[in-house]
């Protein structure tokens, strides 16, 4: 790895070990990172969006039947379930340069 | 600007850095896992191939004599499959884009080298069930998944085929994430938007299409196989669904995945004619920004496959519109490169042979799918060869000879070896032939009635000559295909070593050696310059003359 130039891109020697070898700052991680996980969560919206949208359009074709089939649904389970999914992304962070 | 051009056979580069199965499986360089792509659509592309060539042998004749109308059924389904999914929606970004965009935008790597890795590796998932399935009796739904067909009747593996499907998407998703990230945080000092290669444009669109678009058909056939397998009333009517909501779902991406294989290809021919003509494209800004409308306009004309589906009128008048539209981007690329040729000190190398192969064929196909825009004219070749030449114009006539041109374009980058450039001409020319006489008689044939996906058309007798012409044209075109693959292996071993810049091309991957080393550049590049220089390059290079070939 040491012949070449281009294999020791941080010649300072100095930079956070964390910092990956082809990026050339840690903001361009960082950034890269969390614009590379904002992407993946279009991706998701985009993946449940046509279920949703199956979802919908059913709901309103056979209102009935779904408003039936709610009476089957546990109240408590279901906050306690829907809670725990809105709350779990506030748990702690792990503070390093890769976001 | 590359000054030494004398290549010396010991420098370090990629591909003799290291060496062993496991240095090409584990690696993370974009440039390796270009060629692990190359290697696995290429095989993907012949499968594809032997299928088509089934399909046009068996209609040589009116009768069903060569397969059974069930086995025929299989052969459209898998070649269809097979050349959409496992070769051209990955064929140009997974290749030359992995291969290009980190060196084109002065980047060591792509943003995330690992999920590049893993890409590959859902992509061969996909595809070792893909051959699985095929091996193990095969699909007969048509690409199109259709249900109720494929939820309700059909006892053929439906549900293996969507998973592979299912799996390669993926691939694809993770491949635009990449793409998108690299694009806007990974340019090199200097390197302004409006500074990018038109390929790297290109391939920005490409990628919002399939961020945006795959996971629709992800979970479109998600859906399939619950209905198929746990009987959810999703599309079959008979348990109350909506088979028009497949429709609507399914092409919702499939539409756009034609832009998926098509945009890339605009890029490539981009670079190639601004390169032999020796100009700056004419109208940068355009050329740019219709990649960006025509992924934009593609999310939004799917239900033009639907017209004779019972969409509403009214819908249909709007997508029929909106279909109209998509000409408008498209057309704006077709006039700017014949503008660009306009004066241009224009070189007929192998590259550019593909590139104006590309500008008739995509032109034509890009016409004929006006005529699909029409709601009357539509109604009467809905579901008939004119559809199947018009896409074939596009898919193979456009986006597969852009992926040939780019493959000759580069081929002195990625492998630091010159091609036969009289063989390459050969093959371009052959290729060309080859496929108006393949799909020019489909034309006419759709035009007068003939329906796709029937073995037999006894009843019919009369469309035998156009359809003999065909399976001829499939013949000479299986040669040019073969061509290009026999003549690059051959040049990785006999072939002269390539300079860096056989083409005194622009564009920062012609500055770095050919093949270019692991982290692509010896010095970050600062970009000081605008794309497509070629009136300075020119200026500056007078003396230093290249012959190549």
């Amino acid at each position: 790895m040491s012949d070449s130039q281009a294999a020791v891109p941080h010649r300072d020697g100095l930079h956070n070990p964390a910092l990956l070898h082809h990026f050339a700052t840690e903001e361009q991680q960082r950034d890269s990172a969390s614009f590379g996980m904002w992407i993946f969560l279009a991706t998701e919206v985009m993946f449940f969006g046509g279920l949703f949208c199956a979802y919908l359009i059913y709901r309103r074709w056979y209102f009935g039947d779904f408003a039936a089939a709610s009476k089957s649904i546990n109240a408590a389970l279901g906050a306690t379930n829907t809670a725990v999914l809105i709350f779990s992304p506030s748990g702690p962070h792990k503070p390093d340069v890769a976001g | 600007m590359a000054t030494a051009t004398v290549p010396s056979v010991a420098r370090e580069n990629y591909l003799n850095k290291h060496y062993g199965v496991e240095s090409w499986l584990l690696t993370t360089d974009h440039k390796r896992i270009a060629l692990l792509y190359l290697i696995s659509i290429t095989f993907f592309f012949f499968v594809g191939g032997f299928f088509a060539l089934l399909i046009r042998l068996e209609l040589l004749t009116p009768a069903s004599d060569l397969v059974q109308a069930d086995t025929y059924n299989k052969l459209f389904t898998m070649h269809g499959q097979v050349m959409v999914f496992f070769f051209l929606i990955p064929s140009i970004p997974a290749v030359l884009g992995n291969f290009l965009i980190p060196l084109m935008v002065g980047a060591k790597d792509l943003a995330f080298p690992r999920v590049n890795l893993l890409s590959w590796y859902l992509y061969i998932i996909g595809g070792i069930m893909m051959v699985h399935c095929m091996l193990t009796g095969g699909v007969d739904t048509g690409w199109t998944f259709y249900t109720p067909f494929s939820t309700a009747f059909s006892n053929t593996k439906v549900i293996e085929a969507g998973l592979a499907i299912f799996v390669s998407g993926f691939s694809s998703i993770l491949t635009g994430l990449n793409f998108v990230v690299t694009i806007h945080r990974m340019r090199a000092p200097g390197l302004t938007w409006s500074r990018l290669p038109l390929f790297v444009w290109a391939h920005y669109a490409t990628s919002i299409i399939q961020i945006l678009g795959t996971p629709v058909i992800a979970i479109t056939l998600v859906l399939v196989v619950a209905e198929r397998t746990l009987h959810l009333g999703i599309f079959d009517p008979k348990l109350g669904g909506d088979p028009l909501l497949f429709q609507h779902l399914f092409w919702f991406y499939s539409h756009p995945a034609v832009y998926i294989m098509i945009l890339p290809s605009m890029g490539v021919v981009t670079e190639i004619i601004a390169c032999f003509s020796r100009k700056r494209i004419f109208g940068y800004s355009f050329v740019a920004f219709s990649s960006i409308a025509i992924a934009v306009f593609g999310f939004l004309v799917w239900a033009h496959h639907m017209f004779v589906a019972g969409i509403s009128v009214y819908a249909a008048l709007i997508f029929s519109l909106l279909s109209y539209s998509v000409a408008v981007p498209s057309a704006v690329k077709v006039f700017n490169w014949t503008a660009t040729l306009y004066k241009g000190s224009i070189r007929y190398d192998a590259p550019m042979l593909y590139a104006f192969g590309f500008l008739g064929l995509f032109t034509m196909g890009g016409l004929t799918g006006l005529f699909l825009a029409a709601l009357g004219v539509d109604v009467h070749v809905t579901d008939t060869y004119f559809v199947i030449a018009h896409f074939h114009y596009i898919m193979v006539g456009g986006a597969l000879m852009g992926y040939l041109g780019g493959m000759h374009f580069w081929w002195p980058k990625i492998s630091g070896k010159l091609y036969p450039e009289g063989w390459a001409r050969l093959a371009a020319l052959i290729v060309f032939i080859g496929f108006n006489l393949t799909f020019f008689p489909q034309f006419i044939l759709g035009y007068l009635g003939m329906p796709r996906r029937y073995a037999d058309y006894s009843h019919m007798p009369e469309f035998q000559i156009l359809n003999v012409f065909s399976t001829a044209g499939s013949t000479v075109l299986g040669v040019g295909y073969l061509l290009p693959m026999i003549y690059f292996l051959w040049s990785m071993r006999y072939g002269k070593p390539a300079p860096d810049n056989p083409w005194n091309a622009a564009g920062l991957e012609w500055q770095t050696q050919s093949p270019p080393t692991t982290f692509n550049f010896d010095e970050e590049p600062v970009v000081t310059w605008e794309a497509y220089n070629y009136e300075e390059i020119d200026k500056g290079h007078k003396e230093e003359v290249q012959v190549v070939g």
